[in-house]
Formats: structure tokens, C-alpha cells, sequence
């Protein structure tokens, strides 16, 4: 049951950016998370999270990333979802969650 | 004892009969006055009983050994007898027991004088034999030979009664059975005298003494051939005394020119044959010995592992050393032993071979445990040093052994070799070389064949450890850790069996300490122990416990054979004891949630109600893994006589939480829908029902109007439902679409569509479309086509083809559920 995924924050200025790989799925989610709330904690002002090396992304990823946007609501942080590969921007779109991220719709 | 010694000995025995045989002849002659005797033996009459007498008790002593008491006697009877004539004769008083000659009126016989001088010095030689005076022993019988000798060399050189040479040395007449019997009986006291000294050069094997032997018969044979032709041919007679004397004097003097010629040619000649032999001997030897060394570092080389090692070099150690048998030892320290390794086929030695206790007085014992290199020359100094060993020794017939001590690199001791010998052994330097040779070279491929061995033991070991832990790690039930206990277990501890015992979920504390008190159990609760017949292994078990320290169950391995050393099967025990305990909770409690997540699965999937004019079909699948399952749902609602609501969902998670929130989120649904809420708004309300604790997921829900042939329907997130209908392609069902439940939205749409008779909506979750590595509108494809081409008659059997062709060729790490609704009228025929 191995699902990679690799996890890397950085900031620039007052956005702080979280860039994930791999496959977030229901055994790697839960480490996708805890990465989201303590980016959340560290942001200032923008989060950005770089969706563009994930290849898979399933419902307990989508949670994932639900309740690390509404923490960052939380604290008036803006969450945004950046270059979502196709295959994930579909399971966002189809889930109806995609707009909510800042993803325009192809 | 060696052939020389066997000859001295003979030589002993024969002398003394011979001095005896005179003796008695003497004595009996005097006696009998026997004819025969007078005519046969010359001088007979002239010597006196007396002599007889003594020459008799001399040989009669020597005859026997010097420790004999009845040899003692004799010797000492002879002694003082001889005396007493002796000082008679000194003091003018001859005593004549032989009777006066008749013809002349003297006294028989020569003068007694040096005859009695003679007797007197061999008595004594006897006497300082017995009292064991070696060198005193060899001189007075060497004297008392000389005067035999002189006294039968004058007489032989003379005419009979020795004239010639009497005239010359007064006082040396002896009659013929006198001094044949000196010369025997002294021959005799110094073959009898123990020792070396003079017998021991004759017997010795150097090569002057061995030319010596050779030419002395010459030296002895041809004066007394010389003398004896002149008697015979009467020489004096003829040629004249001093002319005569002249003539045996000059032939003598060739004689032993050309025997001492011949003698030194034979010296000569013979050392070079035997420099030669020697050194083509030792160079042989030499030669013989490295060959052998070659041979045993080939061998030694080839063998693998310990074992080999050991059983070569206990049957080929020997070779090079030219000995007998090969031991080997190597200390166990852990059990206080040394352990003996014999060649095979070893006959028996009426010795244990067993190991020995390492304080044991042993030489191959204390050279292992002090690194002495001891060598045993013979078997007094084994009485003296190792009297444990005696047995062994005496028994084995040994006349040597060598005891060496192996070393490995870091100078640690750790067993010793040994070597016995049955022939005579010279320990020089070559010798002594070749032995630590030999001992480096075994302590050096025991060493590396033992690092070798336990690094094979090792690596198997890890490898077994390894293979149990995946074995572990994919258990999911109780019986799984079972049986990976039973088949990986015994590899790790080198048992020949291993077996899990579960325990009672609560065992009774009263239970456990009368355990504890019959047995010894120790911090880490392994306990050892020997089986009950019939199977009296050992065993070993530990108590496998919970991270809450709760025993789940009894870990018990046995061994037909020994043990491993405890300090390593202790270490391997407790980590079996972790990893099955770690596997034991994770998999109860796995099994404990999936058991209630089942049971709140079965409570959510209740059957679909039936409804005048419409066909409903439904299958749930859970997941095949395990961890997947749970938060899948489907319910139908009758909301009127001719309205079915529908509801599919998909909670994310897993698990029990998953599970309770399906529970509760799929009763609101009902609940809501039931209550007639507007479906634009149904998932708001629900949301606002479910309150602060955000439950995430997907549902799609409908509502069928039979009458109207209409259904609306909302989606959350949900994957979009597949209408088909008679005659017209499967449509995607995109309308209605609002986003997943859990996350705020202003969205209120809901979408219609019109159902004629013969259409059939499949609502589905994503298990049955969504495949890793691919886009989800492939499977949304991948569905439609299979709506469309597949033969179906009624929605069961769609939904049983769609779940066949999802689950067919893959493991489903996802719950499935499908539901498939179709309106009657104009027949199913058409629909496909």
C-alpha cells in the first residue's frame, strides 16, 4: 500500500506555497493535511497549493484540501489551488468544489 | 627395547650359562673324576673345585637379575669365597682341593694366584652390580675380562702351559676353564649392568661405534687364528722360540695393519653412505612433510564451513606432523567447556570424547585456556604435569603428544590443537616450526570459516526476521498471524517449531501468578523449559502483550536439538514478542472495527421499497482491501403512491467515523426528502441538520414521478447518474449540479428529465468509475458504452454486468454501490 507523495513549503513575500507530488489518496491524505493546517498556520495573507505534479487525487484528498481552505477561511487566509493536472481538475469539477478553489472550469 | 638391547640381554643370558656350565663342569670333574670330561675339556685336571665353585654362583648370579635376591647371595658367596683363597694363597698357604699331582707330588693345577685374582674382581664386579654401581660395576668387570683374556692369550701364544708369555709376565697362569670362565662371567656382569657405559657404546647406533663392532671380531679373531695355527703347527719346535716369536709377531702385525686398513676404509666408506642416507632421508622427510602441509592448506582451503574445517582437520592434521591422531578443541565459553573434535572412525579409545569442563587438568584443555604450547616427550612427564591424562595416553599407546594453543586475529584464545604421536618423536627446531605452522594455519581457516558461518547464520536470520514481519504486516485477521508465526517464526529462532496461543481477551490475574510460581519467569517473560514425554523437546515461550501491556497470546518454540546461545535466542524471542504483539492489536482491533463497520453497513443498506411501475435494481460491493470499506450508501424513499425518491451517496473516509457519518447524513437525507423538502434546498437543509461537525461527501438524489415519467434530481459532488432510454443513446445526467456536501455554496440548482416508459436511470458511486492513473471521464465513457452494448433484460441484470466488468480484472480498493431504476411499459426489448 505504498502511495508516495512528497511534500514541499516554501513562501514568497506574503503568499506561502505548498507544492505536493505523488498520489494523495486515502492512505496519504491525512499527511496532505497536516501540511495544508500548518502552512494555513504560517500564512499571512495567500496560500497557494501546487497541484501540478499530483497524478491522482481521490475523496479523502479532496477532504484534504476542503478543510485547509476553511481553516485558511477561518483565519482570512486565501487558499488557492494552482495547475491542477486535468485528471485532478476533473475530480474537482466534478465534485462541484473546483470554482471554490479558484479553478476556472476548461 | 631395540634390537641391540634384545642382543645385549641374549648375549647376558648366554655368558652367564656358559660361566655356569664351567663352573659346573669344574666342580663335577673334580668330583666324578669323569674319563670323558678329562679327555674333552683341556686342563680340567689342573683346575681347581674351587674355582668351579665360584665361577658357578657367578654365572649362576648373573644369570638372574641384579634386584634378585638369590643372584645377591650367590654373588656375595662368591665374593667372600674367593677372598678366603685368595688370602690363603698370599699367605703361602695354597689350598689344594684338587687333590696333589701324583706323578710329581705338587699341588694340581697352575698357581691359584691369578685365578683367585680374577674370581675376586668378577665377584666384586657382581657385588657393585647388584648394589646397582654402574660405572665401578663395568671397570672391575672389564678387569677382571683383561685377566681372563691375558691369561688365555698366554697360554694360547705359549705352548700349554703358556710359557712363553709366563716367562715374560710371572703370575698370570690360569688353567683353560678358568679363564674361559672369567671372560664369560665378566662378559655377562657387564651385559647385566644397566646403563649406558660401555654396553650402551656397543649398542649405540653412531657410525664409529658401528664400524668398531664390525672390525673388533677381526681385531679379536686374528691374534687368536695367528696364535692358534702356531700352536697347531708346533712353530716353537721347529723354527726355534725367539725365531718363532719373531714369526707370529711379524704375521700379527700384517694382520692388523690390514684389518686396520680394512677398518678405516669401512669407517670411511660407511660414513659416506651414511651422510648420504641421512641427509636423502631428511630431505625426504622434508620433502614429505611440506608436501603434506601443501596438501592440508589445499583442503582446509576448500572447506566451507565450520564443520568441514573441523572433520578435515581432525583426519588430515597428522600428515604433515608424521603423527598418529589429530584432536582438535575449541572452547564454548557460555557452557564453561571445550568441545573435541576426533577424526572419524576413531577406534575407541576407552576414553569419553565428550566435551570437558574447561578447569579440567587436560594438556589440550590448559594449552586452549592459557595459550601454552605444551609438548609431552614421553609418559613420565604426563605422570608428573597432567596425570588426568594418563589414561588416555597409556590407552591410545602413545609415546609423544603436542598441544598447541589457536589464536584468533585479536589474539584472543579460543581452542587448541592436538597431536599424538605412537613412535618416537624428535622435537627439534624443524619440528617445532612445522607445529605452529600447522596450528597458525587451522586456528586461521577455523577462524574464517567460523566469521563465515555466523555471518550465513546472521544474514539467514535477518532474512527470516524480515519475511515474518511482511508476513505480518499483510495479516488481517487473527488466523493469518498464525500462520505466519508457524511458518516464519522457527527460521528466526532455528526451532523446529513455533506456534501462536491465544489467550482469553481477559485472562484471570489468579491464573497467571500460579503460572509464575511454578515456573521461573523472568523480566522479559520468557521461559524455558524441557516438553513432557513423548516429546521431550525444549521449549521456549514468551508472553506476546498489547501496547497496554493486556497478554493477548504465548509465543512457544521447541528444539529437537540444542539450544542457540540464550543471549541471542532471548533478543530474537523479545523482538517476535513486539512485532506479533504490535500485528495482534492492530489486527483485533481491525477486526473489531470491521465487524461494526459491517453492522452499521447492513443497518444503512436496507432493501429498496417496490413501487407499481417501476423496476429497481441494487448491489453494494465493498471493497476488497479492507481499509477502503465503509461510507457507501444507497435508500429509497416512497414519498407517494407514484413518487420514488432515490438516494446514492459517498461518505469520505473510511472506517467507523465513515461509517457513523453515513449513518447519520443518510437518515437526514430520508428524513428531509420524506418531509417533502424542495430538492434545490435539500442538501442546505441537510448541512444546516448536521450542524457544526462538517461531514464530507457525495450524493446524488432524485425523485421519480411515475405518473408524470419525470425525475428531478440534485447532485453534490456526486458523479452524474446515466439515463437510458428506448432507442436513443445514454446521456451523462449533468444537470442539478451543486458542489459536495461540507463545503458552503450558494448553488440551487436541481435538473429535470423526462423518463418514458423503457428508460432506466443507473445512479452509481465512484468505486465503479474511478480508476488511479486515469481520467474520470474515461470511466464515465468506459460506462456509458457498456450501458449501451450490453445485453440486459432487467435492471438486476445490468447492474450485475456493470459490477462484473468493474470488478473483473482488478482488486477494488473502493466500495462500490449501483443502482438502477427503470420505468415500465413498452418492454425491455426495446431497451437495449
Amino acid at each position: 500500500m505504498d502511495s508516495p507523495v512528497a511534500i514541499s513549503t516554501s513562501a514568497d513575500g506574503d503568499t506561502e506555497y505548498v507544492v505536493i507530488a505523488g498520489e494523495v489518496d486515502m492512505v496519504s491524505a491525512s499527511v496532505v493535511e497536516q501540511a495544508l493546517l500548518a502552512a494555513v498556520g504560517r500564512a499571512t495573507v495567500n496560500l497557494v497549493v501546487d497541484l501540478k505534479s499530483v497524478s491522482f487525487l481521490d475523496s479523502s484528498g479532496l477532504r484534504a484540501l476542503i478543510v485547509g481552505r476553511e481553516h485558511a477561511a477561518g483565519v482570512g487566509v486565501t487558499f488557492r489551488i494552482d495547475s491542477p493536472q486535468p485528471v485532478v481538475a476533473r475530480v474537482l469539477q466534478v465534485t462541484g468544489v473546483a470554482e471554490s478553489f479558484g479553478v476556472q472550469p476548461h | 627395547m631395540n634390537d641391540a638391547n634384545v642382543g645385549v640381554e641374549r648375549t647376558r643370558e648366554i655368558s652367564a650359562v656358559l660361566t655356569a656350565s664351567i663352573g659346573a663342569i669344574v666342580v663335577l670333574g673334580a668330583m666324578f673324576d669323569w674319563e670323558a670330561l678329562l679327555s674333552w675339556v683341556p686342563d680340567l685336571p689342573s683346575t681347581k673345585p674351587i674355582t668351579g665353585v665360584v665361577l658357578l654362583l657367578l654365572g649362576l648370579a648373573t644369570l638372574l637379575p641384579s634386584s634378585h635376591w638369590l643372584g645377591r647371595s650367590a654373588t656375595v658367596t662368591a665374593l667372600v669365597l674367593s677372598t678366603v683363597v685368595l688370602g690363603f694363597r698370599l699367605a703361602g698357604r695354597p689350598i689344594h682341593l684338587g687333590g696333589l699331582d701324583t706323578a710329581t707330588g705338587t699341588p694340581n693345577g697352575v698357581p691359584f694366584t691369578p685365578t683367585a685374582i680374577g674370581l675376586l674382581v668378577a665377584s666384586g664386579a657382581g657385588v657393585l652390580r647388584a648394589l646397582g654401581g654402574r660405572a665401578r660395576s663395568q671397570a672391575l668387570a672389564l678387569t677382571s675380562f683383561a685377566l681372563g683374556g691375558f691369561a688365555l692369550l698366554s697360554m694360547l701364544y705359549g705352548d700349554r702351559s703358556g710359557t712363553v708369555l709366563r716367562s715374560q709376565f710371572p703370575g698370570t697362569a690360569m688353567s683353560v676353564p678358568a679363564a674361559v670362565g672369567l671372560i664369560s662371567v665378566s662378559i655377562a656382569t657387564l651385559c647385566g649392568t644397566p646403563g649406558h657405559g660401555v654396553v650402551g657404546w656397543f649398542t649405540t647406533d653412531r657410525l664409529g661405534v658401528r664400524t668398531v663392532r664390525r672390525v673388533l671380531p677381526m681385531a679379536l679373531a686374528v691374534p687368536l687364528v695367528v696364535a692358534g695355527l702356531a700352536s697347531w703347527l708346533d712353530l716353537t719346535r721347529r723354527l726355534g722360540e725367539p725365531r718363532a716369536f719373531a714369526a707370529i709377531a711379524a704375521v700379527m702385525t700384517i694382520a692388523i695393519c690390514l684389518v686396520a686398513v680394512r677398518a678405516a676404509l669401512v669407517i670411511d666408506q660407511m660414513a659416506l653412505v651414511a651422510d648420504r642416507a641421512r641427509q636423502a632421508e631428511e630431505k625426504l622427510a622434508v620433502a614429505h612433510r611440506y608436501g603434506e602441509l601443501a596438501r592440508l592448506a589445499e583442503m582446509l582451503a576448500g572447506a566451507a564451513t565450520t564443520e568441514d574445517v573441523l572433520s578435515f582437520l581432525a583426519e588430515h592434521v597428522t600428515g604433515p606432523v608424521g603423527g598418529t591422531l589429530g584432536v582438535v578443541g575449541l572452547i564454548d565459553a557460555e557452557q564453561a567447556v571445550l568441545h573435541r573434535h576426533f577424526p572419524p572412525n576413531l577406534s575407541p579409545l576407552e576414553v569419553a570424547l565428550g566435551p570437558v569442563p574447561l578447569d579440567q587438568k587436560l594438556p589440550l584443555v590448559v594449552s586452549a585456556t592459557t595459550g601454552r604450547s605444551i609438548i609431552v616427550r614421553n609418559r613420565q612427564e604426563l605422570v608428573d604435569e597432567f596425570p588426568d591424562a594418563v589414561l588416555a595416553f597409556d590407552a591410545g599407546g602413545f609415546s609423544a603428544t603436542a598441544h598447541l594453543p589457536f589464536r584468533d586475529q585479536h589474539g584472543n584464545l579460543f581452542g587448541s590443537l592436538g597431536l599424538a604421536w605412537h613412535d618416537e618423536v624428535v622435537f627439534d627446531d624443524s619440528m617445532f616450526g612445522l607445529l605452529s605452522t600447522v596450528a597458525d594455519l587451522a586456528a586461521q581457516t577455523l577462524e574464517r570459516a567460523w566469521l563465515s558461518d555466523e555471518q550465513n547464520r546472521a544474514g539467514a536470520r535477518a532474512a527470516a526476521l524480515a519475511l515474518l514481519a511482511e508476513s505480518l504486516a499483510r495479516s488481517t485477521a487473527v488466523d493469518d498471524v498464525v500462520l505466519a508465526v508457524e511458518t516464519h517464526v522457527p527460521a528466526v529462532l532455528a526451532s523446529s517449531r513455533a506456534r501462536l496461543e491465544l489467550l482469553d481477551e481477559s485472562p484471570e490475574p489468579e491464573a497467571d501468578a500460579e503460572s509464575g510460581e511454578s515456573e521461573t519467569v523472568d523480566p522479559d517473560e520468557i521461559e524455558f523449559g524441557i516438553g513432557e514425554e513423548p516429546s521431550p523437546a525444549r521449549r521456549a515461550q514468551i508472553v506476546v502483550r498489547s501496547g497496554e501491556g493486556s497478554p493477548l497470546a504465548l509465543v512457544c518454540a521447541e528444539w529437537t536439538d540444542n539450544l542457540p546461545p540464550e543471549a541471542r535466542l532471548r533478543s530474537a524471542l523479545s523482538t517476535v514478542g513486539d512485532v506479533v504483539g504490535q500485528t495482534l492489536e492492530r489486527v483485533r482491533l481491525a477486526d473489531a472495527e470491521h465487524r461494526l463497520v459491517v453492522g452499521l453497513q447492513r443497518r444503512a443498506l436496507r432493501p429498496l421499497p417496490t413501487m407499481q411501475g417501476l423496476e429497481i435494481a441494487a448491489h453494494y460491493e465493498p471493497a476488497s482491501l479492507y481499509l477502503g470499506m465503509g461510507g457507501d450508501w444507497y435508500e429509497g424513499i416512497v414519498q407517494g403512491p407514484h413518487s420514488l425518491g432515490l438516494v446514492v451517496g459517498d461518505v469520505v473516509g473510511h472506517g467507523t467515523d465513515a461509517a457513523i457519518e453515513m449513518l447519520q447524513l443518510s437518515s437526514v437525507l430520508s428524513s428531509l426528502l420524506a418531509l417533502g423538502i424542495p430538492l434545490e434546498h435539500l442538501f442546505d437543509s441537510a448541512q444546516e441538520a448536521v450542524g457544526e461537525a462538517s461531514i464530507y461527501a457525495t450524493a446524488w438524489v432524485g425523485t421519480i414521478d411515475v405518473k408524470e415519467q419525470t425525475m428531478y434530481y440534485v447532485s453534490a459532488g456526486h458523479p452524474p447518474a446515466i439515463l437510458l432510454r428506448p432507442g436513443r443513446q445514454p446521456i451523462l445526467l449533468d444537470g442539478g449540479r451543486q458542489p459536495m456536501l461540507g463545503v458552503r455554496s450558494a448553488d440551487r440548482r436541481s435538473g429535470a428529465v423526462q423518463m418514458p416508459a423503457g428508460s432506466t436511470v443507473v445512479v452509481y458511486t465512484d468505486g465503479l468509475v474511478e480508476r488511479r492513473g486515469e481520467a474520470i471521464d474515461l470511466g464515465f465513457d468506459r460506462l456509458i458504452e457498456q450501458c449501451a452494448s450490453s445485453e440486459w433484460t432487467s435492471p438486476q441484470a445490468l447492474v450485475d454486468g456493470l459490477l462484473h466488468e468493474a470488478t473483473e480484472d482488478r482488486s477494488v480498493d473502493d466500495d462500490i454501490a449501483v443502482v438502477a431504476v427503470r420505468v415500465a411499459g413498452r418492454g425491455a426489448s426495446e431497451s437495449s
